[in-house]
């Protein structure tokens, strides 16, 4: 009833500022009019001096676009192909189980290791050099025989030259002697 | 008793169908004033679908740059929309007007006696009430209408029919246009204001 009594009254208002309603629509009709009728003169302007299309779209949107394929960008794939030895409480199914009529039961969800890193993979080389600059033997290698080990890097570091040049040979570089079998003599070394 | 006004039974009548007439128009124009407000709403939202990822992704930070961009764009969507009724109704307005100078001499006198060949003439039984004439019965029918060939007649009805379906979609998309400004002007002060109560309700909310 109070709805009805409210739309009685909005009634009474719309009827008695109609002549206003009305005249406020002519002058939008006019105003819109007008630039309906301007409209190709704004679109030869747009294409003529902005070079772009009378269109919605700006470069606003275009900017909106970008950021937003940035945000959505995908991501590295998770991998899926956990291996076994993850799995914990791993479920089992058996035929004598089903056969005997038992009640199914959904098989308990396997935990993961805790010690499995579940972690996005480092995409970025940088972040570990070793990666960048591997060396299988290096990576192996056990006892070096260089006093001052380092990462193999070889334009990283300055060489540490412990050993006096005798051999009035360049001072260059003197990789460490990676392979363990391997005796022989390097420039440098004594 | 002194009786300063004494209401025959015809004034009566009338009096009380005056006031049925007239609270009918109240609820007619109540419940109208609902319908369209709910098609403005509607039509409002469009300015949220042209604007959502600009303000989003904080492209656009400043009420003035929102609202010419949001004003841009709103005319370019109405002129997009409106341009074919608008031609039509152009093109209505040109085939009457060019007909009538084809005919000549009587110009485009050809168009009203062609409607009031196609249309009912009513006599409205009238009476005097308060100093006024007002309508006291339902009409009777003088004329009916001449459906006969003339191409006079169809010609005008053809063009007048077509030139008022295309203003009425016109005027549709007009009431869209002024919808969707007046949902600019509500967004350009609420979105962008600086309320207080409004951040602290979203760091709630996050």
């Amino acid at each position: 009833m109070d709805d009805f009594f409210k739309r009685c009254g909005i009634g009474i208002a719309v009827i008695v500022f109609s002549p206003l309603w009305i005249a406020f629509f002519a002058l939008v009709i006019l105003y819109a009019s007008l630039n309906l009728i301007l409209s190709p003169l704004k679109m030869l302007f747009y294409l003529v001096l902005k070079k772009q299309n009378y269109s919605i779209r700006s470069s606003y949107d275009e900017q909106a676009e970008r950021i937003l394929k940035q945000l959505q960008s995908p991501q590295p794939p998770v991998n899926n192909n956990i291996p076994g030895y993850m799995f914990t409480n791993a479920p089992t199914t058996s035929f004598t189980s089903i056969k005997s009529g038992t009640t199914y039961q959904a098989p308990n969800q396997p935990s993961f290791n805790n010690n499995f890193q579940n972690n996005i993979p480092n995409i970025n080389p940088y972040n570990n050099p070793n990666n960048f600059y591997s060396n299988q033997n290096y990576q192996n290698y056990q006892n070096p025989s260089y006093p001052n080990q380092t990462p193999n890097f070889p334009n990283s570091f300055p060489p540490q030259n412990n050993f006096p040049n005798q051999n009035n040979q360049v001072n260059g570089f003197n990789y460490p002697n990676n392979n363990p079998n391997n005796n022989e003599n390097n420039g440098g070394q004594n | 008793m002194v009786t300063l006004i004494k209401f025959s039974e015809s004034d009566k009548k009338i009096l009380l169908i005056l006031l049925i007439i007239i609270l009918l128009f109240i609820i007619v124009f109540g419940y109208l004033q609902k319908l369209v407000a709910y098609i403005m709403r509607k039509q409002g939202l469009a300015v949220d679908t042209m604007m959502y990822d600009i303000l989003r992704t904080g492209v656009i930070k400043k009420k003035g740059e929102f609202k010419k961009e949001a004003y841009r764009k709103s005319m370019v969507l109405f002129t997009k929309k409106a341009w074919i009724p608008f031609l039509i109704i152009a093109v209505s307005v040109l085939a009457i007007l060019i007909f009538g100078w084809a005919k000549g001499e009587n110009g485009l006198s050809y168009y009203p006696e062609a409607w009031s060949s196609l249309t009912f003439d009513l006599d409205w039984p009238t009476n005097e009430f308060f100093g006024l004439t007002i309508v006291s019965d339902w009409p009777s029918i003088v004329k009916y209408p001449d459906f006969s060939w003339s191409i006079d007649k169809y010609y005008a009805l053809f063009f007048t029919l077509i030139g008022a379906i295309s203003a009425l979609f016109y005027l549709y998309q007009v009431q869209a246009y002024l919808a969707r400004a007046m949902r600019i002007r509500r967004l350009g002060r609420t979105y962008f204001s600086k309320d207080l109560e409004k951040q602290s309700n979203q760091q709630i909310a996050q």
